[in-house]
């Protein structure tokens, strides 16, 4: 059977819609092991597969639907409280979702997706069926809902509560187009258009507050409305002290809809902006004590009229915390927030994005050629003024191109929370798999990278994630042996330093044991006895990145797999970042990745080798010499140079790349290296300076042994392949192997 | 109490009429579109309106919008299907003061007219 007869593009939505929902349904199904009463979150989880069953049943893909049919029974069940959750449950759910993430990965590949075993829908019917007994239990734990702080509980009459969702979502709604219209409504505004459309808007909003008998909320959007009436007649000071304080009224009264919802009142002190705000639109002046400053922003507005303690936002200091078992009031938050940043946001096909970057990319190298055409007219033309104008032109094309950049740069981005709300998931699984309790706790999901780079990263933060749980946390009998807490702790930790990302994943597990990695790394050939002894034990510790290490005594499925660290590392070297690690025995282990926000566009050293040039990424490169004869020798065949107390192998260049360069050394030597310490010297004939390059990328025929990693246009049109330093200081260390093992 | 039916179905009027019996409400007065209504519910003078919603011939939000451009004070009472629920915050917005789901016992109706009753005064 064929997917033909489903309009391509409604396939295509469906199929990222339901991607973006299992997803979150893999993050809130394990949200919900440890918080088996949150009806929020039950509600929302049912909501998701409600949405994809439906979908699914109008596409007429039936083996989907049937499966998310059982799943949304069992679901609705546990939401009505009729059964609890429990481990079986759990695994049952879990499993349809990825069940149902196969299927969908099936309609991906335009194949038409298979049916679930019937395994899993019997497991799922079984507990439809669970004994009800257990049932009165949790509708009684139900109730025992959680009041936060600052807030009070509100009950409703039923047919209140039924209304309640719309009433919220509505009221929400509201808000949004008032906020639009009071932010474009001016004292001069004497067409009375935003005029009329807010007293509508207000009067309506007056009625449903009235209608859930909220005195206080009722009085705050009594004076929106107020506010409304009176707009055609406000004169500029009048306005000046107003407007400001509606803006800062429907900031608050976001934050009241939002816990309307969940049948709270906030204790919001309001008293004196209603006081202020209905005073100042009837015409009153106000004393000059209570005047808001010209150009006050919302959150000085609230401070000022007392309705918050201080001018930064209280609301933000919970977010580093909101890990696996994240706290709900920050998940809430971010729901609520989220479902406003919604209707701002439009879908992009990413070959248009790519598309985009390509062309800019393109742009940037076009505008280096300008600058370079400037330069020749500024040496060969003695006309001023023509200098001048292509000077200025030039300039302006600049900064237009860099901001330009800069735009298409930040469409690419995408917070690192895309990759980290599949993690609980995973340590859940091995957690289980190994019988330890483990505790994710994640920060900084906000940090935001390049689509490229976030897509580079997944692989390998999954692979040391994995490493850290399986082998790097023990078994809760032997914590408690060693003193520590029977759960371990693994940290996730993404942060911005400059335009790099910083990834660190901590764990406090046994740490690794420098002793055996040296020794497995000797048996393995990788070093020999006397260079393992004048190592330092970080230096031992890194050899885990060395290629075919893997310390584990028994491979497990789980983070085995046959390949090592040294996947992860080639895989961020690719990305052209750097992986760390640093551990101390029974403490703990921590990795650090540290990578570029963006692989597109570097910044470059372009140098001469022979009638050739190459461009070598800046980050790579540590410092320039000139080395003079008597620093230069040969150790064993290989060339080195002395640079302070160190040694330092030497790479000619023109050799590396054939050219004939009369038997002299060329004069100048850059030092690069990678982040593992290890680094060599590069002879290159001229140094050109330093250059924007625009990476593009190789054809497949290059198999990467050749020391480049791309290639890139220069000022003058011509083309410079980029140096690849990882590969250039790797083939040192190889030949200094070979010549060991010769 | 004074109490106007407006709905065009004549069954769904004589339910009403019954459930009303039973909470001894008898001043009665039926309209059967909502164009019916605006012309008599100024002269009849209704304490409480009972308002369908979908009627030809003025639907009842038609009704209300028009009806609230006179009277605010006079309170109504929605009486919708399940289907209409989530539109009844759009009633309540143009000025309807409580709702009730058909089909309804004379106890809900009796709570709703109480409720609705009790905030008018």
């Amino acid at each position: 059977m064929s997917l033909d007869h489903i309009n391509a593009e409604i396939l295509l939505d469906f199929i990222t819609e339901s991607g973006e929902l299992i997803d979150q349904l893999d993050q809130d199904l394990v949200r919900l092991e440890s918080e088996a009463q949150n009806l929020d979150l039950l509600n929302q989880i049912f909501r998701g597969i409600h949405t994809i069953k439906g979908s699914a049943s109008f596409l007429s893909l039936d083996n989907l639907t049937k499966l998310a049919h059982v799943a949304e029974d069992a679901l609705n069940l546990l939401r009505k409280g009729q059964i609890v959750v429990t481990s079986q449950t759990m695994d049952a759910l879990l499993e349809s979702a990825d069940v149902l993430r196969s299927q969908i990965d099936e309609l991906r590949d335009g194949n038409m997706c298979s049916p679930a075993s019937d395994a899993l829908i019997e497991k799922l019917k079984k507990i439809t069926t669970q004994q009800p007994d257990q049932a009165e239990q949790t509708e009684t734990q139900n109730t025992e809902e959680q009041v936060e702080e600052g807030e009070t509980p509100l009950e409703f009459s039923a047919s209140k509560k039924d209304l309640l969702p719309f009433m919220v979502e509505d009221f929400k709604e509201s808000l949004q187009q008032i906020q639009e219209l009071v932010q474009q409504s001016a004292s001069s505004d004497h067409t009375g258009n935003i005029a009329s459309q807010l007293v509508d808007l207000t009067e309506g909003l007056v009625r449903s507050v009235d209608f859930y008998n909220i005195d206080q909320i009722t009085n705050e959007v009594r004076s929106l409305e107020n506010f409304a009436h009176k707009l055609t007649d406000l004169d500029d000071h009048c306005f000046g002290q107003s407007q400001p304080r509606c803006l800062a009224m429907i900031s608050q009264l976001f934050k009241r809809a939002e816990a309307l919802g969940r049948e709270r009142m906030l204790s919001i002190p309001t008293k004196n902006l209603i006081d202020r705000l209905n005073r100042s639109c009837n015409g009153e002046e106000l004393p000059s004590e209570q005047c808001i400053p010209t150009s006050a922003n919302i959150d000085q507005v609230l401070f000022f009229d007392g309705v918050v303690n201080q001018t930064v936002g209280t609301a933000k200091d919970s977010d580093t915390s909101s890990g696996a078992r994240g706290n709900t009031g920050a998940a809430k938050a971010e729901k609520s927030t989220g479902s406003n940043v919604a209707e701002q946001t439009i879908r992009v096909d990413v070959s248009r994005l790519e598309a985009l970057l390509n062309l800019v990319g393109e742009l940037v190298l076009q505008k280096n050629r300008v600058h370079s055409l400037t330069r020749r007219v500024k040496s060969e033309s003695a006309d001023q003024g023509l200098c001048e104008e292509a000077t200025q032109i030039a300039s302006d094309l600049d900064r237009v191109t860099t901001d330009l950049q800069i735009s298409v740069m930040k469409t690419r981005m995408q917070s690192m929370s895309k990759l980290f709300s599949r993690y609980p998931r995973v340590i859940r699984d091995l957690a289980k798999a190994t019988s330890k309790s483990i505790n994710l706790q994640m920060e900084g999901g906000d940090t935001e990278v390049d689509k490229t780079v976030l897509e580079g990263l997944a692989d390998p933060l999954v692979h040391i994630l994995r490493n850290s749980a399986d082998h790097g946390v023990e078994t809760p009998q032997d914590r408690l042996a060693k003193g520590k807490q029977a759960d371990g702790n693994i940290l996730i930790r993404a942060c911005h330093e400059g335009d790099h990302v910083l990834i660190e994943i901590k764990d406090d597990g046994k740490g690794l044991d420098a002793k055996r990695i040296g020794a497995k790394a000797m048996e393995k050939g990788l070093v020999t006895q006397e260079e393992l002894e004048a190592m330092s034990e970080q230096a031992i510790q890194r050899l885990v990145f060395a290629p075919g290490f893997s310390t584990a005594e028994q491979v497990s499925d789980l983070s085995g797999r046959g390949v090592g660290m040294d996947v992860v590392n080639s895989n961020i070297a690719k990305l052209g970042g750097f992986v760390d690690v640093f551990s101390e025995v029974d403490k703990g282990t921590t990795v650090s990745i540290k990578i570029p926000l963006t692989v597109a566009i570097m910044h470059a050293m372009i140098v001469g080798v022979a009638d050739e040039t190459y461009a070598v990424p800046l980050p790579n490169l540590l410092e320039i010499v000139r080395p003079e004869e008597t620093e230069l020798s040969t150790i064993q065949g290989q060339p080195v140079m002395r640079l302070r107390d160190r040694v330092l192998p030497l790479v000619d260049l023109n050799q590396r790349f054939g050219k004939a360069n009369n038997g002299k050394l060329a004069p100048f030597a850059l030092v690069v290296g990678t982040a593992d310490e290890n680094s060599v010297g590069l002879l290159v004939n001229e140094l050109i300076g330093q250059q924007e390059v625009v990476i593009k990328p190789l054809d497949d025929l290059f198999d990467g042994s050749n020391a480049v990693s791309g290639a890139t246009v220069r000022e003058d049109g011509g083309v410079s392949l980029i140096l690849d330093v990882a590969a250039l200081v790797k083939s040192v260390e190889i030949n200094n192997d070979s010549r060991r093992a010769a | 109490m004074k109490v106007m039916l407006v709905d065009d179905s004549k069954t769904m009027r004589n339910i009403q009429k019954q459930v009303l019996a039973q909470l001894q409400i008898t001043d009665i007065i039926e309209a059967v579109n909502g164009q019916d209504a605006l012309s008599r519910v100024g002269a009849e003078n209704p304490d409480l309106i009972l308002l369908d919603w979908n009627m030809p011939n003025m639907d009842g939000l038609s009704f209300l919008k028009a009806f609230r451009q006179n009277d605010m004070s006079t309170p109504v009472i929605m009486v919708t299907t399940e289907a209409e629920r989530r539109r009844v915050i759009e009633a309540i917005k143009a000025g309807v003061n409580n709702y009730v789901v058909k089909p309804f016992t004379p106890d809900e109706l009796k709570t709703r007219i109480e409720e609705t009753m009790n905030k008018a005064a």
